[in-house]
């Protein structure tokens, strides 16, 4: 009996052995905030990986820190090594206007694989600012007011849609960016009016808006908000204002075997389209699921390279 | 037998020679006056420090407190400290009373730079091997040297160690190294 | 509340959840014990693990983590001198001299003790006063923030040894150090000096392996070899804790317990400013001055305890608020979010079950904390009977294996290995290199919210003078310094007497 129990858990250990061998790991390193939305959504897909590949496991890696740091690791890494890294608008976009010499690398040193998620940041408004939308928020400036604005980060997305929505209405000089470390903290100054509005993800905002803290009032999008709790909220773009929503792309290292990046181009996709992904993405991180073509990502970086380079000033200088 | 005591006696002699050079090594102190010495080279920082940051750190034309002000403000602080803490020292060299000074071992000092550079060395060993347990090994073997173990048992168990942290960090917490 | 408490306990009881709370109680004492492996560290590379688990055991499992984290970084700060993580510095002062006297187990106790006392008193305050707490909290704003931190910057007159000077020239160093890296207001490179990587700053933990641990194994290594080899009679105490000692714990530990639940709930601050907060404290407080920084009990307990009411406390903006109170909280956050839970308090409402499950939890946490602690630390204490020829490499190996993983880069390793010629030097011109520390904790934090009030004022500095709360802070600073001064004086007055 001993003996057939042993055997039995020596074969099952080998089949685990050679299981999990058999697979290949692929590293999915995310730089950022390793508590952040885009770690958030690369766990819990990395998770999924084994349910939808059994040549792939995803392993998702988080390191605190710029895009153009963390992936310095571009020029180390050769093509066909099983490792990913997540970029956005923010690396491609805006670091390289604002801080070329830190980018050790060019887009062309990536091999797109797939887009993980769509946030529409929103912009929301102290509960005793008075302002409701964006005619709202037009008449407040009108009136010669100055307006502060909190961001997660001195030149990042958010701080680059402030600078865009008040530079179009001709009052980017009214405003001022008040950079935060985290969004959570720039959600905070906002309810407690520290500061007049603030710009964040839809999730980041959830909590002070539901403690009556804050207004939600427009959308970096451009139709309005379809679904949940901010459902209806104005989009910017339906009344002529600049926009882009915020991505988190995924890439290998530039000549990665095309059938290689084909086949974590599927993985994602199948994990992407899992119900209980869609529902999580949807319900409960407020993002949306938006596949991209390298077309479309390669328009999105350049629409968000127009507006840096137009609103420059109100950010950087 | 011989080859056994050829190299006992080789031991031996590396032993003695050890010993003898850390007796002329431990003979050699100097004292330092610490304050005197400290205060001095901090002084120096902070002036080098003020002098590089307008290189180091750009500011732009909008910032309410810009980002050098922290910083400078910090150096001035440490630039007056350390002033203060020289010239008192001066003034009791001059008045010809006692400084604090402390002594230094030759002995001592080659000891812990001996250790620094096995450090450096496992530092190095680990980046051009990309391997942790590599290098991790090198220093070990380094150490019970340095110490002149002489119980088998102790390299075998710093060995295993060394293998040990590599595949726990590398299996069980996916370090890569 | 009474509504949730019946079905929270009943979620709660269930052997599931207790057995990943003991895993990861004892995951987090023995990582946090090794120098170079930080909580945060811990969780990051635990959390994939709770992704199959539900809300409840996947939580008790990182609360393990965090707590017995807490606890686990005084161990090497006992042990070997080095703190196994930042919030454990204020403990080795204290906790290595009491091991050199040959009262090992007596230090690791006094730390278990305390530890779990705060960690419960800051359990029960998150459970009872949460939401009230919560509220009070979040009215403290930026200026208010760099008032705290200017008030932190005060503990330097109480590390700084002999010299006052000395230690304001290290808690400079320490504080300039801390604005390497991306400009908080601006995100422009400081200080980098040609290198791209220092864009990312230098990493708490990593100077800390540099500082102490790195520069410890220098120290013992300067030593006579005859000193390498640890007397062992001196580990026969059996750990005994006098009848006086304990009646000395009990005012330190409820004091800093209490400290460290105000500072947790400050978003931003943590566990290692509450520590030092509290042991500087617990020094004012005590009858016995002279013994803290030579194995004071009074300081092991302030320490320990107020670093571990840290715990409990920065749950209250996470549950309450959706804020993580630090870092560890934050990666715990993602935790609760992957699982469809979004902190805040109408969670409360909507998932009080599941909720107050986890705040009765964490008592628990504490209490198997406390279990495992008794057993631990006999095995913890025979790390010092260990010949030192085999403890010193495997520490150096530790330390370097827990460089690298912070940001996987050698990079890191090359910063501990600076900082550790700095102690080394410092140490040869007799400065104190725990100032260094105190600045490195305080660094970001003072700058950032004293630029980011201004530009809010837009220059005006009235905005230090804006609440009831800036009130408060200005006052404690003024107390403490003048305080200092006059103690100062006093001791001056006293020598110069004896002189005559």
């Amino acid at each position: 009996m001993k003996k057939l129990l042993t055997l039995v858990l020596a074969i099952a250990l080998c089949l685990t052995c050679v299981s999990a061998f058999a697979a290949e790991s692929w590293k999915v390193t995310c730089p950022w905030a390793p508590s952040g939305v885009a770690a958030m959504v690369s766990q819990k897909a990395a998770a999924l990986s084994t349910t939808y590949s059994d040549d792939i496991v995803l392993v998702a890696d988080a390191i605190k820190g710029d895009a153009a740091t963390v992936n310095s690791w571009v020029a180390q890494y050769n093509a066909g090594d099983p490792e990913l890294v997540f970029a956005g608008e923010g690396l491609f976009g805006i670091t390289s206007i604002l801080d070329p010499d830190r980018m050790n690398f060019t887009y062309d040193d990536f091999a797109y694989v797939e887009n993980l998620y769509s946030s529409v940041f929103v912009m929301s408004a102290g509960a005793n600012l008075g302002v409701e939308d964006l005619d709202g928020l037009k008449a407040y400036m009108e009136a010669g007011n100055e307006i502060s604005v909190a961001c997660n980060g001195a030149t990042g997305s958010e701080a680059f849609l402030a600078a865009a929505l008040f530079g179009t209405m001709g009052y980017g000089e009214q405003m001022t960016i008040i950079p935060y470390e985290s969004a959570g903290e720039a959600a905070q100054a906002v309810s407690r009016g520290e500061t007049d509005l603030a710009v964040s993800h839809q999730s980041q905002i959830l909590e002070a808006y539901n403690q009556g803290g804050v207004k939600v009032i427009c959308a970096f999008d451009g139709e309005p908000i379809a679904q949940g709790p901010f459902a209806g909220v104005e989009g910017v773009g339906a009344k002529g204002y600049p926009y882009f929503r915020n991505r988190c792309f995924i890439f290998a290292k530039a000549g990665t075997d095309a059938a290689k990046i084909e086949e974590l181009k599927k993985l994602y996709d199948d994990i992407l389209a899992d119900e209980e992904m869609v529902t999580w993405l949807h319900d409960d991180m407020l993002l949306e699921v938006d596949p991209m073509t390298e077309d479309d990502v390669k328009a999105h970086i350049e629409n968000v390279k127009n507006i840096v380079n137009e609103y420059y000033e109100l950010v950087a200088e | 037998m011989d080859k056994q005591s050829s190299s006992g006696g080789f031991i031996a002699r590396i032993d003695r020679w050890l010993d003898e050079t850390g007796a002329k090594l431990k003979r050699r102190e100097m004292a330092i006056p610490t304050d005197l010495v400290g205060g001095a080279a901090f002084l120096i920082f902070g002036v080098v420090m003020l002098l590089l940051i307008p290189s180091q750190i750009e500011v732009g034309k909008k910032e309410v407190v810009t980002g050098r002000a922290f910083p400078s403000l910090l150096m001035y602080v440490l630039i007056a400290c350390s002033a203060v803490l020289v010239l008192t020292q001066v003034v009791k060299l001059v008045r010809h009373q006692p400084v604090k000074t402390a002594k230094l071992n030759l002995l001592t000092e080659v000891r812990a730079l001996l250790i620094f550079a096995f450090m450096l060395i496992y530092f190095f060993v680990c980046q051009w091997t990309n391997n942790f347990a590599v290098g991790s090994c090198v220093l070990g073997l380094l150490m019970l040297l340095f110490f002149r173990c002489k119980k088998p048992l102790y390299y075998v168990i710093v060995l295993a160690a060394a293998v040990l942290i590599w595949v726990a960090f590398r299996f069980g917490l996916n370090v890569m190294f | 509340m009474l509504q949730y408490i019946g079905p929270a306990l009943q979620n709660l009881f269930r052997i599931e959840n207790f057995l990943w709370l003991n895993l990861g109680v004892f995951i987090g004492s023995v990582f946090a014990a090794i120098p170079g492996l930080t909580v945060i560290l811990c969780i990051i590379l635990f959390l994939p693990f709770t992704y199959q688990m539900t809300a409840i055991p996947g939580m008790m499992f990182l609360l393990g983590i965090y707590c017995a984290g807490g606890y686990g970084g005084s161990v090497s700060a006992i042990l070997i001198n080095t703190p196994g993580t930042p919030h454990a510095a204020a403990t080795m002062l204290d906790g290595y001299p009491m091991n050199k006297q040959g009262r090992t187990k007596a230090a690791l106790k006094i730390a278990l003790y305390a530890s779990t006392f705060g960690g419960i008193f800051s359990a029960l305050m998150l459970l009872f006063l949460a939401p009230q707490v919560a509220k009070l909290a979040a009215m403290l704003g930026t200026a208010e923030y760099f008032l705290v931190c200017l008030f932190g910057l005060t503990i330097i007159a109480g590390i700084s040894g002999d010299s006052m000077l000395k230690g304001i020239i290290a808690a400079c160093l320490g504080l300039l150090i801390s604005c390497v890296g991306s400009d908080p207001m601006t995100s422009r490179a400081r200080l980098n000096f040609g290198m791209d990587r220092m864009y990312l700053g230098l990493d708490l933990a990593i100077c800390l392996i540099g500082l102490f641990a790195l520069s410890q194994v220098l120290t013992k290594a300067e030593g006579k070899e005859e000193r390498m080899i640890l007397d062992t009679s001196s580990l026969k105490d059996g750990g005994e804790i006098t009848r006086e000692e304990k009646k000395r714990m009990v005012r330190p530990m409820f004091v800093s317990s209490l400290i460290g639940t105000i500072i947790g709930i400050i978003p931003g601050t943590g566990a290692s400013m509450a520590s030092w907060f509290s042991y500087d404290r617990a020094r004012a407080m005590s009858k016995h001055k002279e013994e803290f920084g030579h194995g004071s009990v009074e300081g092991i307990a302030a320490a320990e305890s107020a670093n571990n009411a840290v715990t409990g406390a920065t749950l209250i903006p996470l549950l309450t608020l959706g804020i993580p109170g630090d870092g560890c909280v934050a990666i715990m956050l993602s935790a609760l979010m992957i699982n469809g839970l979004n902190p805040g308090l109408s969670l409360f409402t909507t998932q009080g079950d599941i909720m107050y499950a986890i705040m009765i939890g964490l008592i628990f946490v504490n209490l198997f904390m406390f279990l495992q602690g008794r057993f631990l630390t006999n095995l913890f204490a025979k790390v010092v009977s260990v010949p030192q020829e085999i403890l010193t490499p495997i520490i150096v190996m530790f330390c370097f294996a827990g460089a690298y993983s912070v940001n996987k880069s050698y990079f890191d390793v090359g910063v501990a290995l600076a900082f550790c010629a700095i102690a080394w030097v410092l140490r040869k011109i007799d400065f104190p290199a725990v100032p260094i520390l105190l600045g490195l904790v305080l660094g970001r934090m003072t700058e950032t919210n004293f630029r980011r009030a201004l530009q809010l004022s837009k220059g005006s500095p009235r905005i230090f003078f804006s609440s009831p709360f800036c009130f408060i802070f200005i006052g404690l600073t003024v107390l403490v310094v003048a305080s200092v001064l006059w103690s100062r004086f006093k001791d001056r007055r006293k020598a110069t007497d004896a002189k005559q």
